[in-house]
């Protein structure tokens, strides 16, 4: 008997469980400075486990924004310490199903017939979580179906979800209000669009129409005929999840396949349709049998005006950000500088976008890039440390840049997080904008 | 004169009800309006409280036609039997929610509306079953003489689901099937075992309710 048969919906539940959260993580860094007085031995990455685990229990008890906000934070190493990784990490799989009827009742608000009378079998457990919905797998003609069916009133809730989390997220990651709300304005924009399967159908059908031509990549059909506002129909994939077909182990050759795919994909999407996949977490990926990668879930989906477009990747030529005069220029028009920044300031904000450019960059500046060097990902760790041990740059403001970016940058993290889980070694290149520029010139540094 | 059948009366009733928001004055004034002789009513019932019965009832026959009909209600567990019912009445109730808000409306919570009698008998001996059922699978905890308001129990469950759902300005409901959902789970853990939690979530769940709309 797992079956959910408790919502914690409502906001007066939620905010009970989040501040449950919050009690807790003042009670962990109590626990911390006291140790710290105590023994003298600075315990940070024990803090954050013990934080990271109060919060994910709360989080776990949540369904819809929290749980999406958890994902998300999860994905994004520059925000979010190791430790809290580890722990929300889990969130993609931890959503218990709801009640057999409800997924009737939501069928029959939707068709005005049972999944009983629209499909010949119909599993009454759910297969699968989704972090607000669950997939039940269905039968029909000889076909199979995964389909998904959306929690009743996620998309009411969403909003005061967010509000719930704020000062949580505040707390978690050291974040001032303002700066939250200007990560939070994108995020929650993007979530409301998530608990539109509608749209979900249309940009699945139209972006996986615009890349079926890639090779290495597959994606299931969906079916709008068994689909509607809160359910989603689409072929069966069996295969195992990313991170447990890294843990079944198999050989180089398909994990440097499977990676090339992934990145291929991401490229095509980014650079090519400007409107990508902005969720690369490992349920979102499924290897079957075969070695065939399946890419799922076009619920969130972010696109790129052609001007940030243009001004976030002319970041990857070397050349000009190694220039001063026009690094500033680049940074300026990002809005990762401002004009109140003292001159202290700029250069301090100068070499450290620098090093961060040179650091996330470098799988695209050569032929091949090695994504199982535990080096650079450690590189990128003890980068994202130093900078948020730095106090001059606490000082700054860092709510900075373009909302734009937001999505940007973790669906990038995400993908070379998956990529060095693989461990693969993959060829890229530069995108057609800087192609020209980055042939003329050779790449210095 | 014309011959009428139950349901056409039933039908003019619920039309004339609703439109003035009250019964006809009398049988007599309503048969004049119908057009048919007094008696032509009585062959069908003794009272408009009676009619009102047939209404309420008529929801608990078709929620019930419904559910049996159903191939896969046999073999859910207790609990989800109860949540189906509730899920199946309330699209069926969709059809006369006019009518139910006007009864609930003169009787705080609906407890003492009088035309609930047969709705009420009807569901609590349905109950009745579902909780020979669970005490049977084990779902509900033999507790001797307790056991035996627990059909009450839930029909108060029903009162309180329909209250709620009047009130409820979602799209599709969507509150009220939350609340469903809520409530099965802890009208079965306070019979079965554990109380607490799915006590506090339900109350925390419905202290709130008017604080995000």
């Amino acid at each position: 008997m797992s079956e959910q048969t408790s919502i914690p919906k409502h906001k007066l539940t939620r905010a009970a469980s989040l501040v449950k959260t919050g009690v807790k993580i003042g009670g962990n860094y109590a626990k911390y400075y006291g140790k710290r007085v105590v023994t003298g031995v600075n315990d940070k990455e024990g803090l954050h486990k013990d934080n990271a685990e109060d919060t994910y229990q709360a989080f776990s008890e949540l369904k819809g924004g929290p749980l999406k906000v958890a994902q998300m934070l999860s994905i994004d190493q520059n925000i979010l310490p190791p430790a809290y990784q580890e722990q929300f990490a889990q969130a993609q799989y931890s959503a218990p199903p709801l009640s057999y009827p409800l997924v009737v009742r939501t069928f029959r608000s939707e068709f005005g017939k049972g999944p009983a009378e629209l499909f010949e079998t119909f599993t009454q457990s759910a297969v699968n979580a989704a972090s607000i919905g669950q997939v039940h797998r269905a039968t029909l003609n000889g076909k199979t179906f995964a389909v998904k069916v959306q929690y009743p009133g996620v998309a009411e809730s969403l909003k005061s979800d967010l509000r719930l989390v704020k000062p949580i997220a505040m707390r978690m990651i050291g974040m001032s209000s303002e700066e939250i709300d200007y990560y939070f304005d994108e995020v929650e924009e993007r979530l409301l669009e998530e608990t539109n399967y509608r749209l979900e159908l249309e940009r699945s059908q139209r972006l996986t129409e615009l890349s079926k031509d890639l090779p290495g990549v597959h994606f299931p059909v969906y079916y709008p005929e068994l689909s509607a506002g809160r359910i989603l129909t689409m072929e069966w994939i069996d295969g195992l999840p990313l991170d447990k077909f890294i843990a079944s182990n198999p050989d180089p050759e398909t994990r440097n396949r499977i990676g090339q795919a992934m990145w291929d994909f991401y490229h095509f999407q980014v650079h090519t349709l400007k409107e990508f996949h902005a969720d690369p977490h490992p349920g979102n990926f499924l290897v079957s049998a075969d070695g065939t990668l399946t890419v799922l879930d076009f619920g969130c989906v972010k696109k790129l005006e052609d001007d940030f477009y243009k001004q976030y990747f002319q970041l990857l030529d070397l050349n000009r950000v190694l220039n001063d005069t026009d690094f500033l220029a680049m940074l300026t028009q990002l809005g990762l500088i401002l004009p109140g920044d003292s001159a202290d300031d700029r250069a301090l904000l100068l070499s450290i976008y620098r090093e961060s450019i040179e650091i996330l960059s470098r799988p695209f500046q050569g032929e091949t890039f090695d994504f199982g060097d535990p080096s650079y990902v450690r590189e990128i760790y003890a980068f994202s440390e130093r900078t948020q041990a730095n106090k001059e740059l606490k000082k700054l403001n860092s709510a900075r840049g373009s909302p734009h970016a937001i999505y940007l940058n973790r669906a990038y993290y995400g993908l070379y997080n998956l990529l060095a889980s693989l461990g693969s070694t993959i060829r890229a290149e530069l995108p057609a904008l800087l192609r020209g520029q980055a042939e003329a010139v050779p790449v210095g540094g | 004169m014309p011959d009428i059948t139950r349901e056409k009366l039933t039908e003019a009733y619920l039309a004339h009800l609703l439109e003035h928001g009250k019964p006809p004055a009398s049988v007599y004034k309503f048969c004049q309006e119908l057009k048919i002789e007094e008696k032509q009513f009585y062959a069908h019932a003794a009272s408009f409280k009676a009619l009102e019965g047939g209404i309420w009832r008529g929801l608990f026959d078709e929620t019930h036609a419904a559910l049996v009909k159903d191939a896969e209600y046999a073999g859910y567990p207790v609990r989800q039997k109860l949540a189906a019912f509730y899920y199946t009445f309330f699209e069926a109730a969709l059809n006369k929610r006019s009518f139910i808000e006007l009864r609930f409306a003169g009787f705080p919570g609906g407890l003492a509306c009088p035309s609930l009698k047969r709705f009420q008998e009807a569901f609590e001996d349905y109950a009745k079953g579902l909780v020979s059922a669970g005490l049977e699978s084990g779902d509900i905890a033999a507790r001797g003489k307790l056991s035996e308001v627990y059909p009450g129990g839930f029909f108060t469950q029903w009162v309180f689901i329909t209250d709620f759902w009047l009130k409820d300005e979602s799209e599709q409901f969507s509150r009220t099937d939350a609340l469903i959902e809520k409530s099965v789970a802890l009208a079965f853990d306070a019979v079965g075992s554990q109380v607490i939690d799915s006590a506090f979530d339900m109350l925390r769940f419905l202290a709130g309710r008017n604080t995000t709309a």
